[in-house]
């Protein structure tokens, strides 16, 4: 099934926190709403829960206006943060209560729930209580007990914040594994870059109550359109330009840095006054000459700290502007604090996006 | 000076208390119930009371339990309301009027009741100002319906108030994963919300029962008649025959009714905790 948002606005005390929100996210999709704290992304999937109500707009589940249905009546499954399991109930009660609030019988749920725990391996598990169980473990139960009613809709709300690294990585494939087996369409919401890239089929990047961007993770990453999703996704070196004299137009362009000419290349259509410089840490190189490549600065190396895969140093550009850069390989390491440089990055990794 | 010296230094003023205004009445009160004049152990005390007022024994207990409950279900309902209800005018209007009966004395209360529950008070004018029945067939709830009334008036905010507190410190989310996974508001209250308030619930329903048995104003003010509390029967023991001993039987007697619910939650409690999951 897919969802569509239509003119969707949020307020909080008359305040909107989400306006005019607009988005069609496709039926079985994976779809990854990334943002920092506060920037409406909870709200927007509370909203969709039936959790908090809209002020105005159109949510349409397929071709059903759902906006004035109440929450129990969406046919949504959903994993919170906390997970939400009932501590009272073993697990095997927790994943049967949606059944039973449809109206199951023991009889007929059993084998459901059962299968289902054996779906997220917690086979033998169903006698246990939620405090029995590790993190791991509970944020599987969650998973089970809103997939277990086949929902229309999948709503995650950061399920994996409160896991260690390991098992959220983990966590991470079991998720992806069971959205695609299940084929539901999912809202995932998190302000984790690295798992809103591994997991989505489709990343809407929200900012200040708005999608700056929505994307697939290799055009979120590699074709940003804002220096805030620029920088949100992925570390990005940022250098403000002078006001240009004429709109960007997609493709190559030369323009006019502080430093001097610049070239660069832009995915997007840019307004005169509102465009800045984007390049990856992994895109420039540093060099003791001006290179091959087609754009040069002259740097000093400010700082330099080895990160196993790569090393990530701190460079300064003669008019001050400080970038970062991140070299893997044996080559450079000679380059030490202090030194000067070339920072050397080809035309495609000069990205002109919108300040 | 150790650690538990000290720990029992800062005890002492408590315990005195509890020594002084509890357990030496309590204990001067159980010997006189329990003795003749002579100081020989005796059950005749017991015997005159039971042979008195056994009536109002159960009367007591009758009143107070179904009173308890209907406490139980008031508070459950308010605090359901205000914990679930998404009118915030609602849920606003309730939380500024639910406390307003605690700050009222049980003697203004009796008072408010007795205008209001009378043949001729403001509940049977107003019925009969909105053509509800005619004034011939309006009836006096001046009776032991009238205590239960007060008695559910006065204490259901203050279980309320215990509960209303248990509900809001519930993980909310807990409460949202139900109503996602399809429970309506009321089975969301049934099975989800009362489990888990239900050992407040329990204390304030306690707490709530042992003060409804020690009401004197009450029954003496909005019933008057036979049969009465316990409470009514040993202040007239008393203050009309001396009769310290058998209202110290009598008070003995309350004392047993609300330690044997006391016990029973208890026992409920140490149950609850053997089961209580890993």
């Amino acid at each position: 099934m897919s969802i569509a948002f239509e003119q969707l606005t949020v307020a909080f005390n008359h305040k909107a926190v989400i306006e005019d929100l607009s988005l069609v996210i496709p039926q079985g999709c994976f779809f990854t709403l990334l943002g920092p704290s506060g920037c409406g992304k909870t709200t927007l999937l509370r909203t969709i829960a039936g959790f908090t109500p809209a002020e105005k707009g159109r949510l349409l589940f397929g071709n059903k206006d759902v906006i004035a249905l109440p929450a129990h009546q969406r046919d949504i499954g959903m994993v919170f943060q906390d997970y939400a399991l009932f501590p009272d109930r073993s697990v095997f009660d927790n994943v049967a209560y949606g059944l039973i609030a449809r109206g199951w019988s023991r009889e007929r749920l059993r084998p459901a729930v059962l299968a289902m725990l054996d779906h997220v391996s917690l086979t033998g598990l169903h006698d246990r209580f939620p405090a029995a169980l590790s993190g791991g473990q509970r944020q599987r139960v969650a998973l089970a007990r809103a997939l277990v009613i086949k929902p229309q809709l999948l709503l995650m709300d950061e399920p994996l914040s409160n896991l260690d690294t390991k098992l959220r990585i983990q966590m991470r494939s079991s998720i992806c594994k069971l959205q695609k087996e299940a084929g539901i369409t999912t809202i995932f919401v998190t302000h984790d870059q690295e798992e809103a890239l591994a997991l989505s089929d489709l990343i809407g990047v929200m900012n200040n109550g708005k999608i700056e961007q929505i994307g697939s993770p290799q055009d979120i990453y590699q074709t940003p359109r804002t220096a805030f999703v620029a920088n949100f996704v992925g570390g990005a070196n940022l250098m403000p330009l002078p006001e240009l004299s004429s709109p960007i137009g997609q493709g190559y362009a030369q323009v006019q840095s502080p430093l001097g000419p610049l070239k660069a290349f832009s995915y997007h259509q840019l307004e005169a006054h509102h465009a800045c410089l984007m390049i990856r840490p992994e895109d420039i190189n540093l060099s003791l000459d001006t290179g091959l490549q087609a754009n040069h600065l002259p740097c000093r190396i400010m700082g330099k700290h080895y990160l196993g895969s790569k090393t990530h140093y701190d460079i300064i550009l003669p008019d001050g502007t400080e970038m970062v850069v991140h070299l893997s390989g044996q080559a450079h390491e000679q380059f030490g604090i202090d030194q000067s440089l070339f920072a050397c990055f080809e035309v495609e990794s000069a990205l002109l996006v919108r300040a | 000076m150790t650690q538990k010296k000290i720990g029992l230094l800062l005890l002492l003023p408590a315990l005195l208390m509890v020594l002084v205004l509890f357990l030496f009445p309590l204990g001067i009160s159980m010997h006189a119930a329990f003795t003749d004049k002579q100081g020989v152990l005796t059950f005749e005390h017991f015997i005159k009371a039971q042979s008195l007022y056994s009536t109002d024994m159960m009367f007591t207990l009758f009143i107070t339990l179904t009173a308890s409950v209907l406490v139980c279900l008031c508070s459950l309902v308010l605090s359901g309301l205000m914990g679930l209800s998404e009118s915030r005018f609602l849920v606003a209007s309730l939380k500024w009027l639910y406390r307003w009966p605690l700050f009222i004395p049980f003697i203004v209360a009796a008072q408010c009741m007795r205008t209001f529950l009378a043949k001729n008070g403001l509940m049977n004018n107003s019925f009969v100002a909105l053509g509800l029945y005619e004034p011939a067939s309006s009836i006096s709830f001046l009776d032991w319906r009238g205590i239960i009334i007060t008695f559910v008036w006065k204490q259901t905010p203050f279980v309320t108030l215990m509960l209303a507190g248990a509900v809001a410190s519930l993980d909310r989310s807990m409460i949202e994963a139900a109503r996602n996974l399809g429970a309506s508001r009321l089975r969301v209250m049934v099975e989800i919300i009362i489990p888990q308030v239900m050992p407040v619930l329990m204390v304030g329903l306690i707490l709530s029962f042992v003060t409804m048995m020690s009401v004197l104003s009450v029954p003496m003010m909005v019933a008057g008649s036979q049969p009465t509390l316990l409470t009514v029967d040993m202040a007239f023991r008393i203050n009309s025959y001396g009769d310290y001993p058998t209202a110290n039987a009598l008070g003995v007697i309350s004392y047993c009714m609300t330690s044997l619910v006391a016990w029973f939650y208890l026992r409920q409690q140490m149950r609850d905790h053997a089961h209580q999951p890993m």
